[in-house]
C-alpha cells in the first residue's frame, strides 16, 4: 500500500499551482496583475515627480523662479502620490477582500470534490487525517502563494525595473544601488530560516509539552479529576519548568538572531552608505542636480526596505506555506475510487470471499482471509469484542472499503470493480457513530438520500416507523443544534433520527451497527427490535455487542481478531464449545434466575 | 504576577509589560521615540544640512572640504537608525518571554482555582479559554500598537516642531489645518474594529458544513449516503454570502484606512503648499524643504495604514480586557488547589438529606429530595437512566459543587464544614471520562495519591496491568500518549485499568466507579465491575451503572429516577418490588434465555 513519496519541488510546484489559482477566479487574476503593474509604476512615477518639485525649489532658493513654477511640479506630485494612495487601496483590497475569499471557495470545492473520489479507509490513517488538516490550511496558503508570485513579477518587477530604468537615466553607475539592497537581504533571509528552523526543531517537542501541562490544569478533559486528586502542585510545577526551559531555549535564539541581525543592519547601512557616497560624487560632479540628489535619497529607504520586504516577507511566507501548498497537491494527487456502471441485484445476496484487509499505514490486516455469503431476505449478527474487526468487516460488505485481498460481490456487483455511487444505490444503515447534524429535523433525516426530490411524506413515515416521538413543537423546520439558534434532542431521541435516517433511504440491503455509547436497558432492548423489525425481508447485517441480541439473526458471526471463528444460527453456537458459548455464559450469568 | 480584581483598560498593557520586564520597556519606549524622532525630523535635518551645503560648493560659495562633516552626519543618522530595528527587536522578545514566565502561570492558577460551576458553564466557559488561550500575544499585540502610536505622534510632533524652528507662522497655519484632519482620521481608525460580527455566523455555518464533507467520523454515512455534491452546493451557497457579507466590511475597513491616508496626504501636499513662499522668500533654505518633504512623504506611505492598524489593535486589546475583568471576576472555589489531607478521616457514613440541587445553568432540579445512607464497609451500586442524576452525586461529594440544599451529612456532620482537602482525601473517583494524563505509568498511577511514594507497582499488579506493563518499552516509567518523547498508546481497556490502579494506590475510604465503562462492550464491563469488587472488599465502594447485572454484587441497590431514591434494596427485594430495577433486569435478562 505504501507508494513511494513524490517529491515536489520548488518551481515545479509552483507552476501546478498556478493554472489552478487562474481558474478558480480567472478575470480577479488578471484584474490583480494590471493593477500590480501600475502600482509598481506609480512608485517611480512618484520618484520622478519628487525630483522635478525639489528641482524647482532649488531654483527657486536661488531666486531663479517663482512661486507659481513651484506650485505645478507640487500639483504633478500631489496628483501622483494620491492616484499612488488610490491604487495601493484598490489593489490591496481586491487582492484581499475579492481574490483570496474568492479563489478560496473555488480551491475548497476542488479539495471537496477530490475527497469524494477517494479511499474512505484513508479516513482511518492518522498521517492522512493531519495531511488533510494542512490541505485545508493549503486553500489559503495557495492563493497567498500565487498572488505574491505574481507580484513579484507585475508589482516588484515593474518597480524596479521602471526605478532602473530612471537610475540608469540619471547614471548607469547608480544601478548598483539596487545590487546594494538586494545581498543583504538575501543574506538576512537565509541566515534567519537556518535559525529558526533549527530553534523550532529543538522547542518544538518542549512547546507540545509545555502547552500539554497547561492543559491538564486547565482542559475540561482533565479539570475536575486534577482538581479533586490536588494535582495541580504536581502539574503546575511541570509546568512552570517546561516553560523555563522552553523561554531559556527561546531567548537564546533570540538573542542570537538579534545579533545577526544587527550585523546584517550594518550590511545594509553599508550598502546604502555606498549609494549615497556614488550620488553624492554625481552631485559634487554636477551630474545629476540638487534635487535628484534628495528625491533619490529620500527614496533610499523605500528602495532597500522594499527589496527586504520581498526577500523576508514574501519569500520566508512562501518557504512556510510551500509545505501545506505541497499537502494540497499531493491530495489532489491521491489515487481515485471508480469503476464500471452497474446496478445491483439483491438477490444475487452479499458474497465474501477470502477477504482481508489492512489500514493503510498500519502492519496487522484488520480482516483476515473472511467468507461468507449472505443470501438474500437474510439477517446475520457479527458479534465480537472490542477492537475484533467487526466494524472494519461491515464497511468491506457495503464497499466502502475495497478488499485488500479477496473478492466481495453486492447484489452482483464487484466492489472493487464498481463505481462506489453504484454500489451504494441499494444500501443503506444506521452507523455506530451516527451522525447528529446540525441542520434541521427534516434534513437530517433526508441526507440519506439528496440525488431524489426532498418527500416530506416519506420523511413522515420514516420518523413514525422509527418511533420517533419528538414532542408537538418540533417540525421539519426545526433547527437541530443549539449552536445555530436551534434545540437540542437527548441521546435516545437522537438515535431515532438516525434510524428514520436509514430508513428513508430506499435499500436492499441494510447495516445496522449498535451505538456502544450510554443508553439504559430498556432503551437498549427497543433498539434492537426495532433493528429486527428494518431488517425484515431484506439483506441486512446487524453488529452487536450484546450477545442475546444475536438471537434475532438468522445467522451469527462470531468474529476475534480479524478472523470469523465461528458462523451458525444461536442454538448450534450455543450447543457447541467456544467462543461464543464462553461469552455467554460469562454474560448470562448475570441474568440467571436461580441466582 | 498577581492579577487583582479590577476593571481593565486597554492601557493596562503598557503597565502589566513594565511589571513583567521594567528596564526593557523603558528602553523599548526611548528607543521608540529615537527611532521615530531620527526617521523624520533629525534625518530632515541632516538632509537640508548636506543639501545646503552641497549647493553653496556648486555655487562655488564655499570650499569643496566642507562637505565631508555633513556627510558624514548624514550617514551617521542613516546608520543609527537602520540598526535600531534590530535592538527594539530583541527587547520586544524579553519583554515576551518574561511576560510569558510570569504572566502565563498567573492566568493558569486563576483559570486552575475557578469555581467549577464556570467550567461546565458554555458561556463563562467559552470566556474562559478566550482569555487563556493566549494572553501574552493579546498583551504584546496592545503593547506594540502603543508603541506605534506613541512613534507616530512623536514623528508628527518632532516634523512640527522643526518646522516652528525655521518658519514659526507656517507651523501654525500647518496646525490649524491638519489637526482637525488628524482627529478626523483617528476617528475613523478606530470605527474599524466594530463592524464584523455578522460575517461570523456564516463563517461558522460554512466550518461546519465543511467539517461534514472532511470529517473522519461521519465517513460511514458520506460515502454510503453520498450526500457530498448536495453538501458542497450548500457549503458554496453559505460561503458566498459568509464571503459577500465579509466583502462590505473588507470595503469599509479599507475606505477608512486609505481616507485616512488621503487625508495624510492632502496634510502633506498643504505643508509643502505653505513651505514654498517661504522658500521663494528665502527664509527657508532649500535643502529644509527637501529635507522636509522627505519626511513627510515618507510619513505617507506608513501612517495612514500604521495608525489605523494600531488603532484597531488598541481595540482589540480593549475588548481582551474586558474580558479579562470579567474573567478576574469569576468566583474562586474554596481552597481549590489544596492537596488532599495526609491521613483521611475515618469514614463512619455518609447521608444525604432531602437534597435539591440545579446546575446554576440548567433548567431543572437535578437532584430533587434525594435522600439515603450508606455505612462504612459496604459495597453499593447506584442505576438509573441516563440523567437521573447519578453523576451529580459525585460532583456534590468532591465539593465540585456547594449550591445545594438540604443536608449531606458525612459521619453526623454537614460537608460544607468539612475542608476541600479532607474531601479529596475522603472519596476516590473513577470517572466515566477518566482522564488520560500523558505522563509516565507511574506518575499516572501515583497521582491518584500525590503522598505516596513507590506503592505504584502493587497497584498496578492488582489493577491487572503487569502484561501491559511488561510490553512498554521502559516498563512502568514509559510515557503514555504521543506528548513526551517515546510515548507509546494504551488501548481502551488498558487505559481504564491504569484509572483503576490510581484509585486504588489511593488512601480514600471510599472509592467510587462512576460508569468508567461507557466504551467498553458489555462483557468487559462485568469483568471490570468484578475485578474491582475483588479488589476492593472490606472498602466502601460506590458503583454507579446504567448496565445492570454486575450490580448484583452489591450490599444494596439504589434505584434513582428523577433525582430521587425511588427503590432500594437487595437485588432479591427488587426483583420481588417489581418496580423500575426489575423492569430494567428483565429487560436485560431476556437477551440472555
Amino acid at each position: 500500500m505504501s507508494e513511494q513519496k513524490k517529491k515536489y519541488p520548488f518551481f515545479k510546484t509552483l507552476l501546478r499551482i498556478i493554472p489552478l489559482q487562474f481558474k478558480s477566479a480567472p478575470w480577479n487574476c488578471i484584474i490583480e496583475n494590471s493593477l500590480a503593474i501600475v502600482h509598481g509604476a506609480s512608485f517611480s512615477l512618484s520618484v520622478i515627480a519628487t525630483q522635478y518639485l525639489f528641482d524647482a525649489i532649488a531654483n527657486a532658493a536661488t531666486g531663479n523662479a517663482g512661486f507659481w513654477d513651484c506650485l505645478i511640479p507640487l500639483l504633478i506630485l500631489a496628483g501622483v502620490t494620491f492616484g499612488q494612495q488610490i491604487i495601493n487601496g484598490v489593489q490591496n483590497f481586491h487582492g484581499i477582500g475579492i481574490l483570496l475569499p474568492k479563489s478560496a471557495g473555488g480551491l475548497t470545492d476542488l479539495l471537496h470534490r477530490k475527497l469524494q473520489r477517494i479511499d474512505p479507509a484513508q479516513f482511518e490513517d492518522t498521517i492522512f487525517l493531519d495531511n488533510l488538516n494542512k490541505a485545508r490550511e493549503g486553500v489559503r496558503a495557495i492563493t497567498m502563494f500565487c498572488m505574491v508570485a505574481f507580484v513579484m513579477v507585475s508589482f516588484y518587477g515593474v518597480y524596479f525595473l521602471t526605478i532602473g530604468v530612471y537610475l540608469f537615466s540619471l547614471k548607469p553607475m547608480l544601478l548598483i544601488t539596487l545590487l546594494l539592497a538586494f545581498i543583504p537581504a538575501i543574506s538576512a533571509q537565509i541566515v534567519r530560516a537556518k535559525v529558526f528552523t533549527k530553534l523550532e526543531d529543538q522547542s518544538a517537542p518542549l512547546r507540545r509539552e509545555y502547552e500539554y501541562y497547561q492543559k491538564t490544569i486547565c482542559d475540561r478533559e482533565y479539570f475536575k479529576e486534577t482538581r479533586v486528586l490536588g494535582g495541580f502542585q504536581f502539574f503546575h510545577k511541570l509546568f512552570s519548568r517546561t516553560m523555563e526551559l522552553l523561554t531559556r531555549k527561546q531567548w537564546q535564539a533570540e538573542r542570537k538572531t538579534a545579533l545577526l541581525q544587527l550585523a546584517l543592519n550594518l550590511t545594509t547601512f553599508a550598502g546604502m552608505a555606498l549609494s549615497t557616497y556614488i550620488l553624492f560624487t554625481a552631485t559634487m560632479a554636477g551630474e545629476i542636480s540638487v534635487g535628484a540628489f534628495a528625491a533619490v535619497f529620500t527614496q533610499l529607504g523605500s528602495i532597500f526596505s522594499i527589496m527586504q520586504e520581498i526577500v523576508n516577507q514574501h519569500i520566508g511566507n512562501m518557504n512556510r506555506d510551500i509545505g501545506k501548498v505541497v499537502n494540497f497537491i499531493r491530495l489532489l494527487d491521491m489515487p481515485e475510487k471508480s469503476g464500471t456502471e452497474g446496478s445491483p441485484d439483491f438477490t444475487k445476496g452479499i458474497v465474501a470471499e477470502g477477504i482481508s484487509f489492512t489500514y493503510p499505514g498500519r502492519e496487522k490486516p484488520a480482516v483476515r482471509n473472511v467468507s461468507f455469503t449472505l443470501v438474500d431476505g437474510e439477517t446475520i449478527a457479527i458479534v465480537g469484542e472490542n477492537g475484533a474487526g467487526k466494524s472494519t468487516l461491515v464497511r468491506l460488505l457495503t464497499g466502502i472499503y475495497r478488499p485488500s485481498d479477496g473478492q466481495v460481490t453486492v447484489g452482483g456487483l464487484d466492489t472493487a470493480e464498481t463505481a462506489p455511487a453504484c454500489v451504494y444505490q441499494g444500501i443503506s444503515g444506521v452507523f455506530q457513530k451516527y451522525q447528529r447534524y446540525k441542520m434541521t429535523l427534516g434534513e437530517n433525516v433526508a441526507i440519506s438520500d439528496t440525488r431524489t426530490k426532498v418527500d416530506t411524506a416519506k420523511i413522515n413515515d420514516s420518523l413514525k416507523e422509527a418511533d420517533a416521538e419528538l414532542g408537538s413543537d418540533i417540525s421539519f423546520e426545526t433547527m437541530l443544534s443549539p449552536e445555530f439558534n436551534g434545540i437540542d434532542l437527548s441521546g435516545g431521541q437522537w438515535q431515532r433520527v438516525a434510524i428514520a435516517r436509514g430508513l428513508y433511504r430506499a435499500n436492499g440491503f441494510i447495516v445496522l451497527d449498535e451505538p456502544t455509547s450510554a443508553i439504559d436497558p430498556v432503551e437498549e432492548t427497543r433498539i434492537y427490535k426495532q433493528f429486527q423489525k428494518l431488517a425484515e425481508g431484506k439483506c441486512a447485517v446487524i453488529v452487536t455487542h450484546r450477545l442475546g441480541s444475536a438471537k434475532l439473526a438468522h445467522r451469527v458471526v462470531v468474529m476475534d481478531a480479524g478472523e470469523i471463528i465461528d458462523v451458525g444460527t444461536h442454538d448450534e453456537l450455543l450447543s457447541r464449545p467456544g467462543k461464543y458459548a464462553d461469552m455467554w455464559v460469562a454474560q448470562a450469568q448475570w441474568y440467571d434466575r436461580a441466582q | 504576577m498577581v492579577f487583582t480584581k479590577k476593571d481593565y483598560k486597554s492601557s493596562d498593557v503598557l503597565r502589566l509589560a513594565f511589571e513583567a520586564s521594567p528596564v526593557c520597556t523603558v528602553l523599548h519606549a526611548l528607543l521608540s521615540v529615537t527611532y521615530a524622532a531620527l526617521k523624520t525630523a533629525i534625518l530632515a535635518l541632516a538632509t537640508a544640512n548636506f543639501v545646503d551645503t552641497a549647493t553653496e560648493i556648486l555655487q562655488d560659495v564655499r570650499p569643496q572640504g566642507d562637505i565631508y562633516w555633513p556627510l558624514a552626519l548624514l550617514l551617521l543618522t542613516l546608520g543609527v537608525f537602520t540598526t535600531i530595528g534590530a535592538v527594539t527587536q530583541l527587547l520586544c522578545s524579553r519583554i515576551n518571554l518574561n511576560l510569558q514566565r510570569k504572566l502565563k502561570p498567573a492566568v493558569v492558577r486563576i483559570h486552575a482555582a475557578l469555581d467549577f460551576k464556570h467550567i461546565e458553564n458554555a458561556e463563562s466557559w467559552e470566556l474562559i479559554s478566550r482569555v487563556s488561550r493566549d494572553p501574552v500575544k493579546s498583551i504584546m499585540d496592545g503593547f506594540s500598537a502603543f508603541m506605534q502610536l506613541l512613534q507616530i505622534i512623536i514623528s508628527v510632533s518632532s516634523v512640527l516642531i522643526l518646522i516652528v524652528t525655521q518658519v514659526w507662522w507656517a507651523a501654525l497655519v500647518i496646525l490649524a489645518f491638519s489637526a482637525p484632519m488628524f482627529g478626523l482620521s483617528l476617528r475613523a481608525g478606530k470605527k474599524t474594529y466594530q463592524a464584523g460580527r455578522e460575517a461570523e455566523k456564516f463563517n461558522r455555518r460554512t466550518d461546519y458544513l465543511g467539517e461534514v464533507l472532511t470529517g473522519r467520523d461521519n465517513v460511514d454515512e458520506r460515502t454510503i449516503f453520498g450526500y457530498d455534491d448536495e453538501i458542497n452546493r450548500k457549503w458554496q451557497e453559505q460561503y458566498k454570502a459568509g464571503r459577500i457579507l465579509q466583502l462590505k466590511v473588507t470595503a469599509k475597513s479599507f475606505l477608512i484606512t486609505k481616507s485616512s491616508s488621503m487625508i495624510i496626504a492632502l496634510t502633506a501636499l498643504f505643508v509643502a503648499l505653505t513651505l514654498i513662499s517661504p522658500v521663494v522668500n528665502g527664509q527657508m533654505t532649500a535643502g529644509m524643504f527637501m529635507g522636509v518633504m522627505g519626511a513627510v512623504f515618507s510619513m505617507i506611505q506608513q501612517l495612514g495604514f500604521q495608525m489605523s492598524r494600531s488603532l484597531e489593535s488598541i481595540s482589540r486589546t480593549g475588548e481582551y480586557m474586558k474580558d479579562l475583568t470579567a474573567f478576574t471576576q469569576l468566583s474562586e472555589a474554596k481552597d481549590a488547589l489544596s492537596e488532599p489531607d495526609v491521613e483521611p478521616i475515618a469514614f463512619e457514613s455518609l447521608e444525604f438529606r432531602n437534597v435539591r440541587f440545579q446546575y446554576p445553568s440548567g433548567d431543572r432540579l437535578i437532584l430533587d429530595g434525594l435522600s439515603f445512607r450508606l455505612e462504612a464497609g459496604c459495597h453499593y451500586a447506584f442505576v438509573g437512566k441516563n440523567g437521573a442524576g447519578k453523576t451529580t452525586i459525585t460532583k456534590l461529594l468532591t465539593g465540585l459543587y456547594t449550591e445545594y440544599e438540604g443536608e449531606i451529612l458525612i459521619n453526623g456532620k454537614e460537608l460544607r464544614e468539612y475542608s476541600t482537602s479532607a474531601l479529596k482525601a475522603l472519596f476516590s473517583v473513577v470517572y466515566q471520562d477518566f482522564a488520560k494524563y500523558y505522563i509516565s505509568v507511574k506518575d499516572n498511577i501515583l497521582i491518584g495519591d500525590i503522598h505516596t511514594k513507590g506503592k505504584e507497582a502493587q497497584a498496578a499488579h492488582l489493577a491487572g496491568l503487569d502484561e501491559t506493563i511488561a510490553e512498554l518499552k521502559h516498563g512502568i516509567d514509559t510515557p503514555l500518549g504521543k506528548i513526551l518523547e517515546g510515548g507509546q498508546d494504551l488501548s481502551g481497556g488498558q487505559w481504564q485499568r491504569v484509572a483503576i490502579a490510581r484509585s486504588l494506590i489511593s488512601h480514600a475510604p471510599v472509592k467510587m466507579l462512576d460508569e468508567p465503562t461507557a466504551a467498553l462492550d458489555p462483557i468487559s464491563e462485568s469483568r471490570v465491575y468484578s475485578d474491582f469488587e475483588k479488589v476492593m472488599r472490606g472498602k466502601t465502594t460506590v458503583f454507579i451503572s446504567h448496565r445492570l447485572g454486575s450490580t448484583k454484587l452489591a450490599d444494596e441497590i439504589l434505584v434513582i429516577d428523577d433525582g430521587k431514591i425511588i427503590e432500594r434494596g437487595t437485588h432479591d427485594v427488587l426483583m420481588q418490588a417489581n418496580g423500575q430495577y426489575a423492569e430494567m433486569f428483565e429487560a436485560q435478562r431476556e437477551w440472555y434465555q
